[in-house]
């Protein structure tokens, strides 16, 4: 049973990352109704920044503040470039393009730091374990994790829902011409919106570094899982994404327990039986 | 909304058929200029992307190496390099070995870093008639059906060599009950099979659990009450390249490397620079090659791979330094068909980068020591590791290459007679 428990806890740990990087995802989709591969290299570049960064200072806690700001800026920059021009158009262009800056980004990234890995130190202070009074101990530096992506799901949720901008933002995704109607710069809250995206995409980034060390593919392969968490919690669904991280972050992990060679099938099956029994969902909007 | 998530659901299976890897084709390799006698063209089919990608590089410099001390010439003959990436996906080496055999025209082809990967190439190879030297670990390439006697070359140990040379060590050094985390993919298998005949050969050693990661892994939080549940007192950790990475930083986070013994079935210099001594310290491992072994073939090519690279080599550079060299040779001595590179190879003894070799007749395996080695904390690399900057190990224990360790011949011929 307190194995069990264990395994539950992990899963919720392993799916928090998930769910970060879905929402930032779920969030660009959702709201500007585009897919934008080139997420899981944004995340990338996030986690190599913070290599860096850590590396000179020694510590993570100037990449944790520091990187999501360059990664916004970033991400507003692209949006203006060349993002914007795909609005309207078909969605396999959108693709297309996030497809080919996920190329130059990765072989950017192999030119500048090489195509072996990059440390990232782990932070000092969190190198303990807590006892949670359930199950083993875990280390303290994943239930930071936790904690952080808790306060960027509340912070980005407060924002859309109790926020002049979040409300203009929401608006303008319901009938964009009818908030340019009324005089509001509309494009800015796009840009805003990707901008977030993105440096949700960095915090995930700097996150993760401590856990698995930084590499060129490392976006490539959490990607494919963001995808499906964003499909089984239902397309642009803000609690959608949430839950859906932490079900798939908890699935593998028991089927883990139990049966180790089928756990990285589990979030497949789950998404064909979504796709099959319920399309828009768990928690998308009919 | 069944539009859009059929899209989205779309680029997620795209995204996962592609392995997780978007990584592109590999490159041209150097070679001699082209003269008016004919060139000897040797095709190297690595990982240049993908888990294993350092292994992959480590290849590709080591032929490249190999090339460039022959000075890019066999003899009259120009050497021409020609390095593609088959992204560790069998399809992919498939179509390259295809691509170098009809369209390079190459005389030889070599390199792999999976298991998985090198059956492609010795498949298209075996077909084209053309000699392959395998360069990775596995227990298939020089058995039944895929070994063609006349064609197939294996240079990096199998498996149960590795196992077999693994087992006493561990059963006595480290502990009797062993809990095995082996990758889901053929390598993890033969592992699997290996230790689970080796460890309860040693008296009083078992194997108290095993579980299989996917290849790719980068979260193994949820293999940590499986392990922590086995009562186990040595864990085996039997993935490469990031797997190893990841794996490592985690199970150092979740303080299993202070209460188990952990130790890594394949060593790269690679890994352990990406993991530093903090996380090495208190480990061990398993190799093939070790760059500061006592030997002089070994540090002949180590001094010439620091000279090129300013690090020593990791493992897997020298499968493909030996197997340039060993065509080199063949070629020099003028066994440069398959049936006169067949008589030279067999049963040659010949010192290259991993010290003595023999290359023996029944299954044309190389035999090849296989090193034990303990991980060192900073302070401790220069006086045992051999190098401040690069002494992340200390070896402790050598298995030679005899067929002590390997299936023997005899054993080789008997499976081959079942197979018909």
């Amino acid at each position: 049973m307190d194995q069990l428990v264990s395994q539950l806890l992990l899963g919720l740990v392993s799916g928090a990352l998930l769910v970060l990087l879905a929402l930032g995802l779920n969030l660009i989709f959702g709201l500007l109704e585009f897919i934008n591969f080139s997420h899981g290299a944004l995340y990338m570049l996030g986690a190599y920044l913070t290599s860096y960064l850590a590396t000179m200072t020694g510590d993570l806690w100037l990449a944790l503040l520091v990187v999501p700001i360059a990664m916004a800026v970033l991400g507003a920059a692209l949006e203006r470039t060349i993002i914007r021009p795909m609005y309207g158009r078909d969605q396999v262009d959108a693709l297309l393009l996030t497809f080919g800056l996920t190329y130059i980004l990765i072989e950017g990234v192999r030119l500048v730091a090489g195509s072996g890995g990059r440390r990232v130190p782990s932070p000092g202070l969190l190198d303990f374990q807590v006892d949670l009074g359930v199950g083993r101990p875990l280390p303290a530096y994943l239930l930071f994790v936790v904690l952080v992506v808790g306060l960027v799901v509340a912070g980005l949720w407060l924002f859309l829902q109790r926020t002049n901008v979040g409300l203009i933002v929401r608006a303008g995704i319901r009938d964009h011409v009818m908030i340019r109607a009324l005089g509001v710069r509309f494009d800015r809250y796009r840009t805003l919106v990707f901008a977030i995206g993105v440096a949700v995409a960095g915090i995930a980034g700097v996150l993760t570094g401590p856990i698995t060390g930084v590499y060129p593919e490392m976006g490539a392969d959490i990607l494919i899982l963001a995808f499906v968490v964003v499909v089984v919690g239902g397309m642009g669904s803000f609690w959608g994404a949430v839950v859906a991280g932490l079900l798939i972050g908890v699935l593998v992990s028991v089927t883990t327990l139990y049966a180790s060679i089928y756990a990285g099938i589990v979030p497949f099956v789950l998404m064909i039986l979504v796709m099959t029994f319920r399309p828009r969902g768990l928690l998308g909007a009919t | 909304m069944r539009t859009r998530a059929g899209l989205v659901a779309a680029v997620a299976l795209l995204v996962a058929a592609c392995g997780g890897t978007v990584g592109g084709g590999g490159g041209g390799g150097g070679g001699g200029g082209g003269g008016s006698t004919e060139p000897v063209r040797i095709g190297v089919i690595t990982g240049l992307t993908g888990a294993y990608v350092q292994l992959g590089e480590e290849q590709r410099s080591g032929a490249e190496l190999a090339v460039e001390q022959l000075g890019g010439r066999i003899g009259d003959r120009p050497i021409e390099l020609v390095v593609r990436d088959d992204q560790l996906k069998p399809d992919v080496a498939l179509r390259e070995a295809q691509a170098l055999v009809q369209e390079e025209q190459v005389d030889f082809l070599t390199g792999c870093v999976s298991a998985a990967t090198t059956l492609a190439m010795n498949q298209i190879a075996t077909q084209a008639g053309v000699p392959y030297l395998g360069a990775c670990q596995t227990e298939q390439l020089n058995r039944p059906p895929n070994f063609d006697e006349e064609l197939t070359y294996h240079l990096a140990p199998v498996p149960s060599q590795t196992t077999n040379a693994a087992a006493p060590f561990i059963c006595s050094e480290l502990g009797q009950s062993v809990f095995l985390l082996l990758p889901d993919y053929a390598f993890g298998y033969e592992q699997e099979a290996g230790y689970k005949t080796a460890i309860p050969e040693q008296p009083g050693c078992t194997v108290a659990g095993t579980a299989f990661f996917p290849l790719g892994t980068t979260d193994f939080n949820p293999y940590v009450p499986t392990i922590e549940g086995s009562g186990a007192q040595v864990l085996v950790f039997g993935g490469v390249g990031r797997d190893q990475v990841s794996f490592l930083r985690q199970a150092a986070q979740f303080g299993l490397t202070d209460r188990f013994r952990t130790f890594f079935t394949l060593e790269d210099l690679s890994f352990d620079q990406e993991l530093g001594f903090d996380l090495i310290d208190g480990t061990w491992a398993m190799a093939a090659f070790y760059w500061n072994v006592d030997d002089e073939g070994v540090q002949e090519y180590v001094d010439a791979y620091r000279q090129a690279h300013g690090s020593p080599p990791g493992g897997y550079g020298v499968y493909t330094y030996n197997a340039v060299n060993l065509i080199a040779q063949m070629v020099e001595e003028g066994n440069d068909t398959p049936e006169t590179f067949r008589e030279g190879m067999e049963g040659l003894e010949v010192s290259l980068g991993q010290g003595d070799m023999t290359i023996r007749a029944c299954d044309h395996q190389a035999l090849i020591p296989i090193y034990i080695l303990e991980g060192l904390a900073a302070d401790e690399a220069e006086s045992r590791g051999g190098d401040a900057q690069f002494g992340y190990r200390e070896v402790v224990s050598t298995a030679p290459g005899t067929e002590e360790f390997a299936p023997t011949c005899d054993e080789v011929r008997t499976e081959f007679q079942r197979a018909g």
